[in-house]
């Protein structure tokens, strides 16, 4: 629900020059809406701060008790080569500037491995198809 | 061999007669004793206000028994029959009742009579077997010189300077010493005598009390620095929610350590939750004891617990589809669950706090709702 009010409150802001980057503790009042997406936050939080809203990371956002008030974290980076520099992988996947590794099938890999620990040398190679059935 | 019988026979002969002598003599001496008494008492010279004493009196009435019953044999040895009797006139209350007869069946009488009062005294004797005991305890023992009068072995009432005099001595109650000297004669073993005490069994750890909670004034009390200034309002309450709980305490700190480094702590699943209800828990007022309470706590049950009791929850938790749940509710419940929940009638609900899960209660209301309806 768009139309409900939303009011953004920043609180320990700080400058991080290290980390080219500004930080800060957002809490944000939404009474009759169950929370904010970290979407839209970024854009309101971009708008606040005069930045772009791809430089926006909201994260770590949880609700208090009885709904209307969420309490997380927001990081602005000045550029984008020190937030590819900065980053932790999985938010840079969150925000789109990198791409999940593929994900492999665990299962198999598991079962590879257990197959490959009865033999030896090249014939590891080998034990890379199941064994057939029947056989 | 006739001879030596004729001699002992003549030795008992002589011997039966000097015996004999002898009884009458004694018994010529004994009636003379006798009658100067009786003439004493006749004048009233000896004094017999208080009769017999209990201890001589027993040994009286045995040796009238022994006389009695000597008699009585000597009666049958003659062939006298018990009946024959000739008893007093008088009734046996009466004091001036004369002496029985001296017949067998009288003897008889007299037997039984010294035998009741032995049996009697013998009772009075126990009663008063303490004091009797001390005496002759008291008379046993060498003469103690008394340097004070106030330690009297023959005193009957508890002597509380005595118990210091013990003390002084060196010896207890328990010690072996003293009772060694005193009672080994005895060879009876007399337990030391101490006070009896209650017995209280010892608090087991699953069975302690769970003491109330704190009150908040206390707890307060315990984490505000009164040499600070504080704010008081005219309500009393504060600006500030005081901190009630070690709980309360340790979340606040996590929330700042949060907020401080910019992190969400790392914590497992059940830290997690434990942590959701506690808050929840504090939010609403209650003390945060998730970690000691199944269920719910004191907050959230203290503030809803009535709507959440009246909802109908099943045990067994989400069953398939919505639809499942309605044809699972819509289910008649068991005989035993019915009658339970049937007595809203005619038992006043004076102990709960609100309604319980009834079956039909919207139906009941419609029901009344209608006949109302039909009667305007």
């Amino acid at each position: 629900m768009a139309d409900a009010p939303v009011t953004i409150r920043t609180r320990k802001f700080i400058t991080n020059r290290l980390l080219a980057r500004r930080q800060f503790v957002v809490d944000v009042l939404h009474p009759s809406r169950p929370n904010v997406s970290k979407a839209e936050l970024s854009e309101k939080l971009a708008a606040i701060y005069k930045a772009d809203k791809a430089r926006v990371v909201p994260f770590g956002f949880k609700t208090v008790f009885g709904g209307g008030r969420s309490t997380g974290f927001a990081l602005i980076y000045d550029d984008e080569a020190s937030q590819r520099k900065f980053e932790p992988k999985y938010r840079l996947i969150r925000s789109g500037l990198e791409t999940a590794p593929v994900k492999t099938n665990r299962k198999l890999r598991k079962e590879r491995k257990n197959r490959a620990k009865k033999l030896r040398g090249t014939k590891k190679a080998k034990a890379a198809e199941p064994p057939k059935k029947g056989k | 061999m006739s001879i030596e019988t004729e001699q002992q026979s003549e030795i008992n002969m002589d011997d039966l007669a000097k015996s004999l002598d002898e009884i009458r003599l004694s018994m010529s001496s004994a009636r003379e004793a006798i009658r100067s008494l009786q003439e004493k008492v006749d004048r009233g010279e000896l004094d017999t206000r208080e009769g017999i004493s209990l201890l001589s009196v027993k040994s009286n009435v045995m040796l009238q028994y022994l006389q009695n019953l000597v008699l009585l044999s000597a009666h049958r040895a003659l062939g006298h029959s018990l009946a024959d009797r000739t008893p007093p006139s008088e009734p046996f209350i009466d004091q001036k009742r004369g002496a029985r007869g001296s017949d067998a069946g009288d003897r008889v009488d007299s037997m039984i009579e010294s035998r009741l009062a032995l049996e009697k005294v013998k009772l009075m004797e126990g009663k008063m077997k303490y004091q009797i005991d001390k005496l002759v305890r008291a008379a046993q023992e060498p003469v103690k010189s008394t340097q004070d009068g106030s330690i009297d072995p023959l005193a009957f009432r508890p002597n509380p300077a005595a118990l210091m005099d013990q003390e002084s001595e060196g010896g207890g109650e328990g010690s072996d010493h003293s009772d060694e000297g005193t009672q080994a004669r005895d060879g009876i073993y007399r337990p030391p005598k101490l006070a009896p005490m209650p017995y209280n069994e010892p608090t087991r750890g699953k069975d302690k009390k769970r003491r109330g909670p704190l009150p908040t004034a206390l707890s307060s009390l315990a984490q505000m620095d009164l040499s600070m200034p504080h704010m008081e309002s005219t309500s009393g309450l504060g600006s500030t929610p005081a901190l009630m709980s070690g709980r309360a305490k340790e979340l606040q700190r996590m929330t700042e350590f949060e907020e401080e480094n910019f992190t969400r702590l790392v914590m497992k699943k059940k830290d997690a939750k434990k942590r959701a209800q506690d808050e929840a828990d504090i939010a609403l007022g209650g003390i945060g004891g998730a970690s000691t309470r199944r269920g719910r706590g004191g907050g959230l049950d203290d503030e809803f617990g009535d709507i959440l009791r009246s909802v109908g929850r099943s045990r067994s938790g989400v069953v398939g589809d919505g639809y499942e749940e309605l044809r699972q509710k819509s289910k008649k419940a068991s005989v035993l669950v019915r009658s339970r929940e049937r007595d809203h009638d005619d038992v006043p609900e004076g102990g709960e706090d609100g309604p319980r899960q009834r079956k039909r209660s919207r139906f009941e209301k419609a029901v009344k709702s209608s006949k109302k309806r039909l009667r305007k």
